[in-house]
């Protein structure tokens, strides 16, 4: 318990130290917006998998305190042993899932341009090159957009299921980042924040979602044995979160 | 010999009892407080009682915690009892953005309503029930002051207070470890995963949590 505490007095003092991740919050009534304009591609093509607090995550740890270099090297072998199992399951899963057809990306946008459609704005699309899911887009000035315009950029940083270890059992996850900006003056930002769908931690500024525990699965086998729920889960996820990206916007 | 013996092993034993009675001593979470008609309450918020959220050393961002308990200030607003605490905002609010809300405690959260106040405590700004969301582990509005915000105000809302919020939640939980070696040891880290359900009820008392950060330079400086 006491090294328990230590480890967290150590994590909470290396965190005062880091200035955190600050959000800009939306303001409608100010912001004058009425047409959103959505960057196509907003997450990758694929659902993907996390896994956390694994067996070769601790025993790369352990190893190498517990053996100098030879234990560096143990415990690579076990963190890439690791590696390999998950991509080993990320493929099976990814297999299942399109056993059903699913495309998480088409299923994220519908929800999205739908629920933003609900809340009044017109809807506009843009293709813009991106260069990864993790961080927003570097954009260009436009003036071929009408005023009252701006340009929504989600990065789906990723989507698919997770296992954090433990006793725990395969569960969707969602992490996308969110900005939105004016055309004409790419810095002025409207809107900047991150919702995330099944936390394992909860950063204290973002928006997170609590997962329906209905859909785990124990062993991979078992998304294997039941696609149809698997994706049915993951689809859930996915609209929750373009949900809650459209309530940023409100 | 044997009796002074006998005493000391009964002292010990009398020790070895109290400490193991205080190790597994049991701290049972706080539970929600639905109900405040008994508690003493003024007729208006105190805007004397308010506390400055610009810290004292100028920093990028600061958290506040604020207990709200039976002993903390209450108002009889639209003759509903409320529990409130009232905060001065930094100046230059607009270089600022504001996270505020119920921490989720273990058994419970307190129920939010915030509002931002200008120099004569009228009503400038509130928020409607979608504005309220998930932020961090507090349930929560997130927004930047105008300039003419001068004081924000959280008080419980009577209107969900007793309604009950089921989470499930999947968690990483660090440890370390020791391990010896032939020239000495070293420690190294372990990580475990927990999921569980979480039941939380919307309380009267709890704990008010805001973080307060800087768009640019330090907490009470005007936009770079």
């Amino acid at each position: 318990m006491l090294r328990l505490t230590v480890a967290s007095a150590a994590a909470l003092s290396l965190a005062a130290c880091v200035t955190p991740y600050a959000p800009i919050p939306y303001d409608r009534a100010s912001a004058g917006i009425q047409t959103i304009v959505v960057v196509e591609d907003s997450l990758p093509a694929d659902a993907g998998t996390q896994k956390l607090a694994t067996n070769g995550q601790n025993m790369a740890s352990a190893m190498a305190a517990s053996a100098g270099l030879a234990g560096v090297l143990v415990g690579a072998i076990a963190a890439g042993v690791d590696a390999n199992i998950e991509a080993g399951q990320r493929t099976r899963i990814q297999a299942a899932l399109a056993t059903q057809g699913f495309d998480g990306e088409a299923i994220f946008d519908a929800a999205l341009e739908s629920a933003l459609a609900a809340n009044g704005y017109e809807l506009g699309k843009v293709t813009v090159e991106r260069k990864n899911y993790h961080e927003p887009l570097e954009l260009e000035v436009r003036n071929d957009l009408q005023p009252g315009s701006a340009i929504l950029d989600v990065a789906g940083a990723g989507y698919g299921y997770q296992l954090v270890g433990g006793n725990t059992q395969w569960r969707p996850f969602v992490t996308v980042g969110v900005r939105l900006s004016d055309p004409a003056d790419p810095s002025k930002i409207h809107l900047d924040n991150r919702v995330v769908y099944n936390p394992v931690a909860t950063p204290d500024v973002i928006v997170n979602l609590p997962p329906d525990p209905q859909y785990a699965f124990t062993k991979i086998e078992d998304i294997e044995a039941d696609p149809a729920k698997a994706k049915e889960g993951l689809e859930k996820a996915l609209v929750e979160t373009a949900n809650a990206v459209a309530d940023l916007l409100n | 010999m044997l009796r002074a013996r006998l005493k000391t092993c009964a002292a010990v034993l009398a020790a070895a009892i109290i400490l193991t009675a205080c190790a597994t001593e049991v701290k049972v979470a706080p539970a929600a407080v639905l109900d405040i008609s008994g508690k003493p309450c003024g007729e208006q918020i105190d805007l004397m009682s308010a506390k400055p959220l610009a810290p004292k050393k100028a920093q990028k961002w600061v958290d506040v915690f604020e207990p709200v308990g039976a002993e903390t200030a209450c108002a009889r607003i639209d003759d509903l009892l409320v529990n409130y605490a009232v905060f001065e905002l930094p100046p230059n609010g607009s270089n600022h953005v504001i996270t505020v809300g119920g921490l989720k405690q273990e058994r419970r959260t307190l129920a939010p309503r915030v509002f931002l106040l200008d120099f004569q405590g009228q009503v400038l700004r509130s928020f409607e029930d979608k504005h309220y969301k998930n932020i961090g582990s507090s349930f929560a509005v997130q927004f930047r002051p105008s300039e003419g915000d001068r004081y924000l105000l959280v008080q419980t809302d009577p209107s969900r207070v007793g309604q009950v919020a089921d989470a499930f939640e999947q968690k990483v939980v660090t440890g370390s470890g020791y391990a010896s070696t032939p020239t000495g040891g070293a420690s190294y880290t372990t990580t475990s995963g927990v999921e569980r359900s979480m039941s939380r009820t919307f309380s009267h008392e709890g704990i008010i949590s805001i973080r307060v950060q800087a768009l640019s330079g330090k907490i009470g400086a005007p936009a770079g």
